[in-house]
């Protein structure tokens, strides 16, 4: 009986013991645990350069600017007043393109360790270039202007990203970089590649309205118009 | 020849009875043999969208929907960084963003039907002005992003209601645009609110628990196979 009583005495004391602790544990483990714990991994594997990640980051912002550009194409020729809706969807789809375009390279930071801080300033209130157009052959004239613009900064980027340069590194040696082959590579055979395309497509289309403006004007830019909407290759 | 000059003086007193101002009577001097040059006042716009200020409330809640994608565009890519890795938020948020782009496109597409323009240039002095920051202040943790998540929603939930509360009176009544408020946003905010705040909840219980970072793990997980 008297074992018994000792038992349960026992149970009882570990248990209030427990029971303060868990309490305890509770409240320790409430406010850090709103801050995700940072774990110590080796950052050797992260080799992206300064100058070659702000250039990247830059073109994050370059991506939005084109994006909210064609969204404004978009909106002008929405109009009523001006109704082209074949050049309207046709914007409306460049500006969702820029848009993931901006998204692909986040994932490409992603992808090799960037962005663990300051992904609040990649974005910075991206404005449209333009917002009214004297007519079709102008909005696509100004799109070609602006795919060439941004060409060329793919190409400054991947110029920066393959060049090596001295620098001081965490022990205070001096170490040469190394050329980031993965990212040129990715930049020219991926990003070049969908640029010069969508050059091309846009030259061919103005090439065809010029054509058919200088002999049927009005009816010239209905008609593109149409074929534009009905997803017809032009 | 006076049977000419009959019909011009016709006319010309028909146009001037009626006010220069409708699209039928600038057509009519357009095609009169005084051949005007004035441009058409002809376009599709009636009901709530004759009042300027209801116009800039739908440019505003355009605006806010680009803004509230880049917002959730930044969290997700916040957490698809490899320290957070955290997968489900990082899905769960570009969701939000994609439906915010998608709905901002749409909505420049109604403004432009109903005769309206989209502005893109920040608007002041509308009602609406409650939430345009343009410096993406965003968190860093799961719970606090959650419950920031929750909180665009509901901003969003609140231009709806404003718009639909301005058309609803009887000077700018328009039940096209209320239906069209209705049926593409105010029942889906509530979905995903209700969604958000149930997320916010469980985060928080868990992260209360003993082991809190196998619970985010595992909410995290959850997340990934159910958004
Ligand atoms: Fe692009």
């Amino acid at each position: 009986m008297l074992k018994f009583i000792v038992l349960a005495a026992i149970l009882l004391a570990g248990y209030c013991v427990q029971g303060a602790d868990s309490v305890l544990s509770k409240r320790a483990s409430r406010l850090p645990s709103c801050r995700s714990k940072l774990m110590d991994a080796p950052t050797d594997w992260i080799t992206m350069e300064d100058p070659c990640t702000e250039k990247m980051r830059e073109q994050i912002q370059t991506e939005f600017v084109a994006s909210m550009t064609y969204l404004a194409m978009g909106a002008y020729f929405a109009q009523d007043t001006v109704n082209r809706p074949g050049f309207a969807k046709m914007f409306f789809e460049s500006a969702s393109e820029e848009r993931q375009h901006a998204i692909k390279i986040i994932g490409y930071l992603l992808m090799r360790g960037k962005l663990t801080s300051d992904v609040g300033q990649l974005i910075r209130d991206p404005q449209p270039l333009g917002s009214t157009y004297s007519s079709g052959a102008d909005a696509l004239k100004n799109a070609l202007i602006l795919e060439a613009s941004v060409t060329r900064k793919i190409t400054e980027m991947a110029k920066v990203c393959e060049t090596e340069f001295e620098k001081v590194n965490a022990t205070g040696h001096f170490e040469r970089t190394m050329n980031d082959y993965h990212l040129v590579d990715w930049l020219t055979g991926d990003f070049l590649n969908e640029q010069y395309e969508g050059q091309r497509d846009l030259a061919g289309k103005l090439s065809t309205l010029n054509k058919m403006m200088e002999s049927h004007g009005a009816l010239g830019e209905f008609l593109f118009d149409k074929k534009l909407l009905n997803g017809n290759s032009v | 020849m006076k049977l000419q000059l009959f019909v011009i003086c016709v006319i010309s007193v028909f146009c001037v009875s009626y006010a220069t101002d409708t699209c039928y009577s600038s057509v009519k001097s357009v095609c009169s043999s005084t051949g005007s040059s004035l441009p058409l006042k002809c376009n599709s716009k009636y009901g709530a969208f004759d009042n300027e200020d209801i116009m800039k409330n739908v440019q505003q809640y355009t605006q806010d929907h680009i803004l509230k994608s880049f917002h959730y565009l930044l969290m997700s890519s916040y957490f698809g960084n490899y320290e957070a890795n955290r997968e489900g938020f990082e899905k769960l948020f570009r969701e939000l963003s994609d439906d915010a782009w998608e709905k901002s496109i749409d909505l420049i597409k109604f403004i432009t039907k109903r005769g309206g323009h989209m502005q893109f240039n920040k608007i002041t002095n509308t009602e609406n002005a409650y939430d345009s920051e343009k410096i993406f202040e965003f968190e860093k943790h799961e719970l606090g992003s959650m419950a920031k998540a929750l909180e665009l929603q509901k901003n969003l939930a609140r231009g709806a209601n404003n718009i639909h509360k301005k058309i609803l009176n009887t000077e700018n009544h328009d039940s096209e645009v209320a239906s069209y408020i209705e049926n593409n946003f105010v029942h889906k905010h509530s979905d995903s609110i209700r969604k958000l705040s149930g997320y916010t909840n469980d985060l928080h219980q868990l992260i209360s628990s003993d082991d809190a970072s196998l619970s985010l793990y595992l909410f995290d997980e959850y997340l990934k196979n159910t958004v």
